[in-house]
């Protein structure tokens, strides 16, 4: 695993590189500093680059993508296959004149497309793309991604007021709305995370990761779910991007910027996108390793791989799935994801308890839980019958597309008395009058649990309040 | 000057410029921004000090928490420039009250006896924080979270008593 001792040429991990230029300038007799800013510019350069030409790359390929998904061409002007039109695009953002509304607040109006970058860029600091390529590894580097991650709030609501627009402002505070909610989801999740692992530092996460050899999705399969939600919202991306809604509020907060300002706000939303995608990556699926492998293939390209198809879940949902509403979209967050977050740190309390006491078969145990996590995921996912031979909804089962069976999967099954009424189905496109003639409840969603299910269904009838 | 100091002046300017903006901005959005400015600069020097996690925890809870909340408490109610003198009677009262705690404070801090030059850092781990908090400092913490649940309930119990009307 380790290759600290390797030589600069070996490129299957880049800190090699850059070690070796650091010792080089060290013997040069430099100053101690020196070395120390030098890989700082070069980490937070080769971040930018790596950024800059991923963004380029994939607004080609998300427009071709979900042009595909929805039947029609997409960009194929300009280049081959249209591949320079994102280029294009970019310097007619650039050569578009900047304007400022009379009424706008100059100084803010032009200061939140700067700042807006600032936390989307940040993240990738703690972000281990290879054993030895990572910025800063902090040792509370999951409290950094939360603490930075909800920075760009600020440079929302900046962007949302100063423009002195009805729609910016709407969309602004819709934003701000939306992250106090997914935040404490986010934090939950993460906290879920941690616990299993019993380090914050990214790289202890990677390593327990490798060590083991199961990734913690399959151990968390709830905490993904959580988090890939709460990292849609928190990215502004269709299904979730009702901060822009253009059918009900323009743009959102950016209704008023144009030409490059308007490129930044873009480009960041890509980078958050990117961020988010970096943290499932690292937390959920094992970062740059890949059982083994990472001994051959470079750790990074392992990792933006793993990257890039996790990103492409996001493109997926987009050319598929239709906007939630607001309230939907709140309402989720607090009826139906907050306390699954919350039953899901009881159930990786239990796990991690189950776990820890098993001394010698740590590694089966790991293997039984998540074998247990799949095959019950599975079932819901399919809605097959109960054990009591209830035979599911069939429209269910038919409309494979919608965001709400793939919740769905986890609220599909049903309950047994313990948990009459206690059904997960916050987000219903249906009524509530509806919802109960067909209740689909979520026995299995706690049982996916394995051993603290009981106590954790307790917890959540609480929760909900369910007393009947 | 060691880069040190100049990494502090570096940060301290902000702090400085952004405690200032906050009082003497016209506009309160104005004068929460500089708000988030200050803490924010703040969450450095922790970082310059080698408390990381203090420096994370005040990004988290300062400059993302509480300020977001100050912006949306603002954003729901009508924000305009202040007119020009935000004056009373109360003038003397309040230069007394703030001459005396800068007083107090210049005191403390001259008459303190500091610990002087250290070339060793203590790095305080985040198991340490943990540890104490649950164990040493348990009824602190139970009493805050009291603190907080009180408030949460009595945020609660407000909104529901509106609504019933």
């Amino acid at each position: 695993m380790m290759r600290l001792d390797a030589d600069w040429y070996d490129f299957r991990d880049l800190g090699n590189t850059v070690g070796s230029l650091l010792e080089q300038i060290r013997d040069w007799g430099a100053p101690d500093w020196v070395p120390y800013v030098v890989s700082g510019l070069i980490g937070v350069l080769a971040i930018l680059l790596w950024t800059i030409l991923s963004v380029l790359a994939f607004i080609w390929i998300e427009r071709r993508v979900v042009g595909l998904m929805q039947n029609r061409i997409g960009p194929n002007r300009v280049g081959p296959n249209g591949l320079l039109q994102p280029v294009a695009d970019a310097l007619k953002l650039l050569f578009k004149e900047p304007i400022t509304t009379r009424d706008a607040d100059r100084i803010l109006f032009w200061l939140a497309p700067i700042v807006v970058f600032v936390p989307t860029i940040v993240v990738f600091a703690v972000i281990p793309f290879g054993e030895r390529m990572v910025l800063a590894d902090l040792n509370v580097g999951v409290l950094f991604l939360i603490a930075v991650g909800s920075l760009n709030t600020i440079a929302i609501f900046m962007a949302g007021w100063s423009s002195n627009n009805k729609y910016a402002l709407i969309g602004a505070m819709r934003t701000i709305a939306m992250l106090i909610s997914y935040e404490l989801i986010q934090v939950l999740v993460l906290l879920a995370a941690v616990l299993f692992v019993g380090s914050m530092r990214l790289g202890d996460i990677v390593a327990w990761q490798a060590d083991y050899g199961v990734w913690i999705l399959f151990l968390q399969p709830l905490g993904v779910l959580g988090y890939i939600v709460a990292g849609a919202v928190e990215m502004n991306r269709s299904p979730t991007d009702i901060a822009e809604a253009e059918s009900e509020i323009v743009a959102g907060y950016h209704t008023e910027y144009g030409g490059i300002k308007f490129g930044f706000f873009y480009q960041a939303e890509y980078l958050a996108g990117f961020a988010i995608a970096a943290v499932i990556v690292t937390l959920y699926m094992g970062g740059w390793t890949l059982w083994g492998l990472e001994e051959w293939v470079p750790g990074w390209l392992i990792f933006l791989g793993k990257l890039y198809g996790v990103f492409f879940i996001y493109i997926w949902s987009r050319g598929t799935l239709p906007r939630l509403r607001i309230d939907q979209l709140m309402a989720f967050a607090w009826k139906f994801l907050l306390p699954l977050s919350l039953v899901n740190v009881m159930i990786v309390g239990g796990e991690k308890l189950l776990w820890q006491e098993a001394h010698r078969h740590r590694r089966r145990v790991l293997f039984a839980l998540s074998y247990n996590n799949f095959v019950r995921t599975r079932r819901c996912r399919r809605a097959e019958p109960d054990s009591r031979g209830r035979v599911p909804d069939p429209e269910l089962r038919r409309s494979g597309r919608t965001l709400h069976n793939i919740i769905g999967g986890f609220h599909c099954c049903h309950a047994g008395p313990d948990l009459r009424g206690c059904r997960l189905s916050a987000y219903s496109v249906r009524d509530s009058a509806d919802a109960d003639r067909r209740p689909w409840e979520s026995r299995d969603v706690l049982a996916s649990a394995g051993p603290s299910a009981g106590a954790a269904r307790g917890v959540y009838a609480g929760i909900r309040g369910d007393r009947h | 000057m060691t880069y040190e100091e100049v990494i502090f002046y570096v940060i301290a300017v902000p702090t400085v410029v952004g405690a200032i903006g906050v009082v003497t901005a016209r506009n309160v959005v104005h004068s929460a921004l500089f708000l988030i400015l200050s803490l924010l600069s703040v969450a450095g020097i922790f970082i310059l000090l080698s408390a990381e996690f203090l420096a994370i925890v005040q990004v988290l809870i300062y400059g993302g928490a509480v300020t977001i909340l100050v912006l949306f408490a603002m954003m729901l109610t009508r924000v305009r420039d202040l007119p020009a003198a935000l004056d009373g009677p109360q003038r003397p009262f309040a230069a007394l009250a703030a001459g005396a705690f800068m007083a107090v404070s210049i005191f403390s801090m001259v008459s303190t006896d500091w610990p002087g030059e250290t070339d060793k850092i203590n790095v305080i781990s985040i198991e340490q924080i943990g540890n104490d908090l649950f164990t040493t400092w348990a009824v602190p913490f139970e009493v805050a979270s009291l603190v907080l649940m009180v408030a949460l309930l009595g945020a609660i119990v407000l909104a529901r008593g509106e609504e019933g009307e």
